[in-house]
């Protein structure tokens, strides 16, 4: 590492979404933060006097900028930075050598490499073992680049090198965003050997059957749009990750406490029930299964223009998570996210149990802390990563 | 049968053609005529809208997902010829074929964009399609978001509108 990184008393309240209006004003300086309405399910007590809005003047109202920030201990960075989220998830990786984690996205990103190799070489890792394909496994011919889906691609190449240094990482490009490009993309992804695919995509048109191979972890981001689930993320082969907030400051060793994203998705699905969930309030797959920040973290995305930025979404859990399970080399055996209603593995998740991604009569499925399924919720799922001791078990 | 004068025959002639060119770009470009392009924008990125008048009066305003304005009203204007492509590919579009399959979208990324038009909207031009007509839309919709100064989306995750953008080796400052 080139030099040590305080961790910062920083980041994000969850102030409100894109579906409970504004935040409250900053100039109410001192005053006690007072969550949105039907947002927070406990009390927070944060003085507005030492936070700010994430963004100024005409980008507030964006989910990104519903953040209050707070004091800033390293001025150089801006966001989460890699030893933040290994502090926050109690991980020190050191597994996954050999272990493939492929990244399906569709178009091209043609600074992918170089913006991988800038931001690991700034946090000291190791040069990564990284190879970009096309939906044929060429690696070369790749598709028109697009800006969206580049920042896509970064932040997911750069979150698998935070959770697993070590794990072998593939980005596979789809030609176009339809979903025959997309499921031929996620079916070269497991030709090439990818024993762990994380897909922060979500629409309509892919089947279950693009999820099904055994002997593959798939992830899925389980959407940015409140309470709710999205596609592939429903299916219960599928490890649907919900979003969180990191709030630093906490005391203990962990430092951190963590709190519903209110954009996050989660709920019940149309997906039949898997024999493993037995949750009261949802006949069909309940989602999510786990979950992790989504929000307010840095990445470094040069195209087409750019730099150093903070970004936030499920994208970012998706491909943090999968790269855990990469490290913790027991992707072969999983079954969708199974292994994580277990009660073995709820003992390694850090419960989230405050907040909430919309309204549903104070269910469990969109409400966080609610104890009518244990420390279930459907946008935290059971808990966010605790070490990888969980990623480790079987279901 | 008596016979039109030369010159005469020459007026009319033109005058029909004038007439005939007339109504060929009133059909083209109504002058009540008003489009809307409407982009979602995403987690990290603002969206937009612009009004095109069949006039070229046009205006471009930025906004979040929820439809809040993010910016002033900036007025611009599109080109007659642009204009012309614009009212004639809606009305080819309009009677496009629904897309076969799917479409994905990234989930923090990806954006929707859509033309408003007499009460029709047009699918969405961030999904890829085979047909000539919405892919020209979509190439009409790029064509005037440049020309609302809406080149790229501008990703809120990059500090530019708030500072400095610094792309080098080091995170920007806060």
């Amino acid at each position: 590492m080139k030099r040590a990184l305080p961790i910062a008393a920083t980041f994000a309240i969850a102030a409100c979404s894109s579906n409970s209006g504004s935040i409250p004003s900053t100039s109410a300086a001192g005053s006690t933060y007072a969550p949105a309405s039907g947002r927070q399910a406990g009390s927070l007590d944060f003085k507005l006097s030492d936070y700010h809005r994430a963004c100024n003047g005409s980008r507030v109202n964006q989910a990104q900028c519903d953040l209050l920030v707070g004091p800033q201990i390293d001025p150089n960075i801006s966001g989460i930075t890699q030893p933040e989220l290994l502090q926050a998830y109690g991980l020190k990786p050191t597994g996954g050598k050999g272990t493939i984690v492929a990244l399906v996205d569709a178009f091209d990103n043609p600074n992918a490499a170089s913006d991988l190799a800038a931001y690991r070489s700034y946090f000291g890792i190791p040069k990564a073992n990284f190879r970009k394909y096309n939906q044929t496994g060429q690696q070369s011919n790749y598709p028109s680049p697009n800006a969206d889906w580049g920042g896509e691609e970064d932040l997911d190449i750069e979150m698998v090198s935070v959770s697993c240094p070590n794990c072998t990482i593939y980005l596979v490009e789809a030609n176009t965003n339809n979903s025959p490009d997309l499921s031929a993309a996620e079916a070269e992804a497991a030709k090439l050997g990818a024993t762990v695919i994380s897909n922060s995509f979500s629409g309509s048109g892919l089947t279950v059957s693009d999820f099904g191979q055994k002997g593959i972890s798939y992830f899925a981001s389980a959407g940015d749009g409140g309470y709710g689930i999205d596609y592939p993320a429903s299916y219960a082969s599928v490890v649907a990750v919900g979003g969180t907030v990191l709030l630093s400051g906490a005391k203990g060793k962990r430092g951190f406490n963590e709190i519903i994203w209110p954009d996050a998705g989660g709920g019940c699905s149309r997906e039949p029930k898997p024999s493993w969930q037995n949750d009261p309030g949802c006949k069909n797959r309940t989602a999510d299964d786990i979950s992790a920040v989504a929000a307010n973290v840095a990445i470094y995305d040069t195209y087409p223009t750019g730099g150093w930025g903070t970004v936030a979404g499920t994208s970012i859990s998706s491909p943090l998570t999968a790269g855990i399970m990469g490290e913790a080399g027991k992707a072969t055996t999983q079954n969708g996210g199974q292994v994580f209603w277990g009660k073995a593995a709820q003992k390694h998740l850090y419960p989230i149990i405050q907040g909430s991604d919309g309204s549903c009569s104070g269910s469990y499925l969109c409400t966080a802390g609610t104890k009518q399924y244990g420390n279930y919720s459907g946008p935290g799922g059971w808990g966010s990563p605790h070490t990888d001791k969980a990623f480790k078990l079987k279901p | 049968m008596s016979r039109i004068p030369l010159y005469t025959a020459v007026a009319i002639g033109l005058g029909v053609a004038f007439v005939t060119a007339a109504g060929v770009a009133l059909a083209t470009t109504p002058a009540d005529q008003v489009a809307v392009i409407v982009n979602s924008g995403s987690t990290n990125a603002s969206g937009f809208k612009i009004t095109v008048h069949s006039n070229g009066q046009s205006t471009a305003i930025m906004q979040n997902r929820q439809g809040v304005a993010q910016s002033a009203a900036h007025s611009f204007t599109v080109s007659a010829k642009q204009v012309g492509s614009l009212f004639g590919d809606i009305k080819a579009a309009k009677t496009a074929p629904p897309s076969e399959g799917g479409c994905m979208k990234s989930v923090s990324f990806g954006t929707s964009t859509h033309v408003q038009w007499q009460g029709w909207t047009s699918p969405d031009l961030d999904c890829p399609s085979d047909n000539a007509a919405v892919t020209a839309l979509k190439n009409d919709v790029s064509v005037i978001r440049t020309a609302a100064g809406i080149s790229a989306i501008p990703l809120l995750h990059h500090p530019a509108a708030e500072g400095p953008l610094h792309a080098g080796s080091s995170p920007p400052l806060r």
